[in-house]
């Protein structure tokens, strides 16, 4: 199976792309209208706060100033000279004595329009400023001082009313200031940046409208259009929205409006950007996506692929491995088999090789075993001729001659025996005892020994039984005297003797072969036992004897073997 | 020439044989007295050692390997006091270093067991050459002959028999030509044990003068005597 199938791959991924665009896309919309709802929020806020901002200032600054005009007013009543006039209705005394305060008060204030003087019955008794109407409509509604919108055929203006009166409490006068409704808009605008409009209809639905600039489109909205309270309202592309306060009038009906619009293009944008915005994440996010999404797709099909790839690998290879295991057991067993044949035919050449050097060592010891007899045989002879070359062969010489000669003979022929059932392969397992096995040594080896001086002395201390095979066991012990006896003429050591001892040990029947050589000179030790190994010079060494006793000892006959230097020289041991 | 073999000259010698096999050197002890004046057999080389201090022996036949002492180191002892004397080994040894060490002891012959007649009576003919120096016959100033395998002389055509003394004195003599020959050596060589006078060895001189001639013969005073040779 291939992943990288087009269809496959197309219907897979791009299931899994159009899943995942699906919940971003669903995500996005709800974030964006999450954000829009917020930025609606805001504006909301944002227009509520401009609202209350205006509301405060209009009547924190209607507050003040009817308070602060009002105040001045009965500052100006209780000034000198000012309460006779009033009394005495002179007008010409009100204006002379209050000249000075007008022109320090116009100057604080351009919107105020005038300052103005009324007796008891509201009649005008002198004015400042712009000429204020001639009778004070609401004249003795009031008790004390008091402000308010005014507004009558004519004007609509803001006006702060002092109360004078006489030392009996009586109302002797009225003194107003008039202050242009600008005012108050020119304070909206100082402390909220807002231009705004003072709309007013009156009863004639003649509409008077206060402004502090122009502005001919908005003028011909606020002119033209009844405006409501939070209309939203597009001028040239600009959208605004409109905020009513809706101000009382004083003594009649009629109302007015402070209207003001504020620019919500920022709000707009705002919106429209925040919409941008949403709409770029989302197409970067898609994008993002998809190519991740498409990557990723492309690393773990890659990667499958790989591995399919892998898999198929090693299964062809699994496969082919079977096909080759059969072939490889098949060759790996004939190998084995091959070389277990070899080494078999190695031990069977060691084996032979062994017994070659045994023979050639047990030739060597008939040698000398019938080196005696053969002499005597010839001195015999030689005695015989002579003699008889001399007539001096008696009878008696002549039979004693010849019995000594079959004596010998006789000798020779036991040894040849002794040679041949050593020789001879013992087919089963036997019980012997170890003096039979230690006699027989000593009768195969005793001649070559003496002939070269050496003493063989054989202590049995219990002359135990053993099961195997006695003919193995001597071929081993006359390999290890074979070495020492070997040994001991190389070194040509004086009085030499081999001492071999039979005892039991720890319920082990042991034998213990030791020389006076002076011991093995070989680290470590065990090398002797070795195939192979010889110290021995070339001629007389195979540097098997001593392997083939272990083997022997150990694998034929289940004993063990050991060495050791002893006090004088070697020390095998040997347990059976 | 006579029917004789230089063997015979062998006959009025005597012989230090060593072998420590009891029924060789019976039969051995028994050949060599067919042929030697006198048989001495040992069983050991320690035993030869000793038996070698009376001095008196011609010729030795030793085997190597005996108790105690082997063969050779008895010889090598030997070979410090008297690098003359002639030596046959019979061995069982044909190794090598026997051969090497039996070399350097200037042996006369080495005889590997087993041996037949002929190896053995040819090494007797060679020991009994090397004792007269390869001359059987000797020849006197006076022009008279000594034949060592008969023990005879001719002298103006007359042949005299000499006895076992006098061919013994002889020839020790004739060895030691050119040499005065002390009557201390005479004794050692001549008696074992007894000591005879002075006048036993000048009965016996004055027999060979009467057989080869007075000439040949010639008195040291106070020494000894000198044998003239031609």
């Amino acid at each position: 199976m291939h992943y990288s199938n087009r269809k496959r791959f197309f219907s897979v991924k791009s299931k899994t792309i159009i899943l995942v665009l699906v919940v971003y896309i669903l995500l996005s919309v709800v974030f964006f209208f999450i954000r829009y709802l917020d930025i609606k929020d805001f504006a909301r806020a944002d227009q509520q706060l401009k609202l209350q901002r205006v509301q405060l200032v209009y009547e924190e600054t209607r507050k003040r100033i009817g308070k602060f005009y009002v105040t001045r007013g009965f500052a100006n009543i209780n000034s000198y000279g000012i309460k006779q006039a009033f009394e005495t209705k002179n007008a010409k005394n009100l204006h002379r004595f209050s000249l000075p305060r007008w022109q320090v008060i116009v100057k604080e204030n351009p919107y105020l329009e005038s300052f103005c003087f009324y007796d008891e019955e509201g009649r005008l008794l002198t004015y400042f400023g712009e000429r204020p109407p001639d009778t004070l409509l609401y004249a003795d509604t009031h008790a004390k001082g008091y402000d308010g919108f005014w507004h009558d055929a004519q004007s609509f203006n803001y006006h702060a009313v002092s109360v004078a009166k006489d030392a009996h409490g009586q109302t002797i006068g009225y003194l107003v200031f008039v202050i242009n409704p600008k005012f108050f808009l020119s304070e909206i605008n100082k402390l909220t940046n807002i231009y705004a409009y003072i709309l007013y209809q009156n009863k004639e639905n003649k509409r008077l409208v206060w402004k502090l600039k122009d502005n001919p489109t908005m003028d011909e909205i606020i002119v033209h259009n009844q405006v409501q309270h939070l209309q939203k309202i597009t001028i040239k592309d600009t959208p605004y929205i409109s905020y009513v306060i809706e101000g009382r009038g004083w003594g009649i009906k009629d109302d007015f409006s402070i209207i003001f619009l504020q620019d919500i293009t920022y709000w707009k944008t705002l919106l429209d950007k925040s919409i941008i915005q949403s709409l770029i994440i989302l197409l970067l996010l898609i994008v993002a996506t998809s190519l991740l999404i498409n990557y990723g797709f492309n690393v773990i099909l890659k990667e499958l692929d790989a591995s399919n790839k892998r898999l198929r690998e090693s299964r062809n290879e699994l496969e082919h491995l079977n096909e080759n295991l059969q072939v490889k057991i098949k060759s790996e067993i004939e190998q084995k088999l091959k070389k277990e044949r070899e080494a078999n035919e190695k031990e069977r050449i060691l084996v032979h090789q062994s017994k070659m050097a045994s023979m050639g060592e047990m030739i060597g010891n008939i040698a000398h075993q019938w080196r005696q007899p053969l002499t005597q045989l010839s001195s015999i002879l030689i005695n015989l001729k002579l003699s008889y070359d001399r007539d001096k062969l008696s009878r008696e010489k002549f039979h004693k001659k010849i019995k000594e000669s079959n004596e010998q003979i006789l000798f020779m022929s036991k040894t040849i025996d002794d040679f041949r059932n050593f020789f001879a392969s013992q087919k089963h397992k036997k019980r012997y005892r170890i003096s039979s096995v230690l006699h027989s040594v000593r009768k195969l080896m005793g001649a070559s020994l003496k002939n070269n001086d050496i003493v063989l002395t054989i202590e049995i201390e219990e002359d135990f039984e053993i099961e195997g095979f006695s003919n193995e066991i001597a071929q081993a012990f006359l390999n290890i005297l074979n070495n020492a006896k070997d040994i001991l003429i190389e070194r040509e050591i004086q009085d030499a003797n081999i001492t071999i001892k039979a005892f039991t040990q720890d319920n082990r029947n042991t034998i213990t072969i030791e020389d006076n050589a002076g011991g093995i000179d070989i680290d470590p030790i065990e090398k002797i036992f070795e195939p192979y190994f010889s110290t021995k010079h070339a001629k007389s060494g195979t540097g098997i004897g001593l392997y083939m006793t272990k083997t022997i000892i150990e694998k034929n006959n289940h004993g063990t073997i050991e060495v050791s230097n002893g006090t004088e020289g070697a020390l095998f041991t040997v347990t059976l | 020439m006579s029917s004789y073999s230089p063997i015979e000259i062998l006959s009025n010698k005597k012989v230090l044989y060593a072998e420590d096999e009891e029924g060789i050197r019976e039969n051995i002890t028994e050949v060599l007295e067919m042929f030697f004046g006198q048989v001495v057999a040992v069983g050991d080389g320690r035993e030869a050692l000793d038996e070698m201090t009376l001095g008196n022996y011609d010729v030795l036949i030793f085997d190597i390997c005996m108790p105690h002492l082997d063969g050779l180191e008895a010889i090598k002892a030997i070979r410090e006091e008297d690098k003359k004397i002639p030596i046959i080994i019979l061995s069982a040894h044909t190794e090598k270093a026997y051969l090497w060490r039996a070399v350097e002891l200037k042996i006369t012959k080495y005889l590997t067991k087993p041996y037949d007649e002929e190896a053995l009576l040819g090494a007797l003919e060679l020991v009994a050459l090397e004792l007269v120096d390869n001359h059987v016959d000797v020849l006197f100033s006076n022009g008279c002959i000594y034949h060592t395998d008969e023990k005879t002389v001719h002298r103006e055509g007359r042949m005299q028999q000499l006895s076992n003394n006098e061919s013994r004195l002889l020839e020790f003599l004739i060895q030691r030509e050119e040499q005065a020959v002390t009557f201390e050596q005479i004794y050692d060589y001549m008696w074992e044990f007894e000591q005879p006078s002075k006048e036993a060895i000048k009965s016996i001189i004055k027999e060979l003068r009467r057989k080869i001639g007075t000439e040949c013969i010639k008195n040291i005073y106070g020494i000894g005597y000198r044998i003239a040779l031609q």
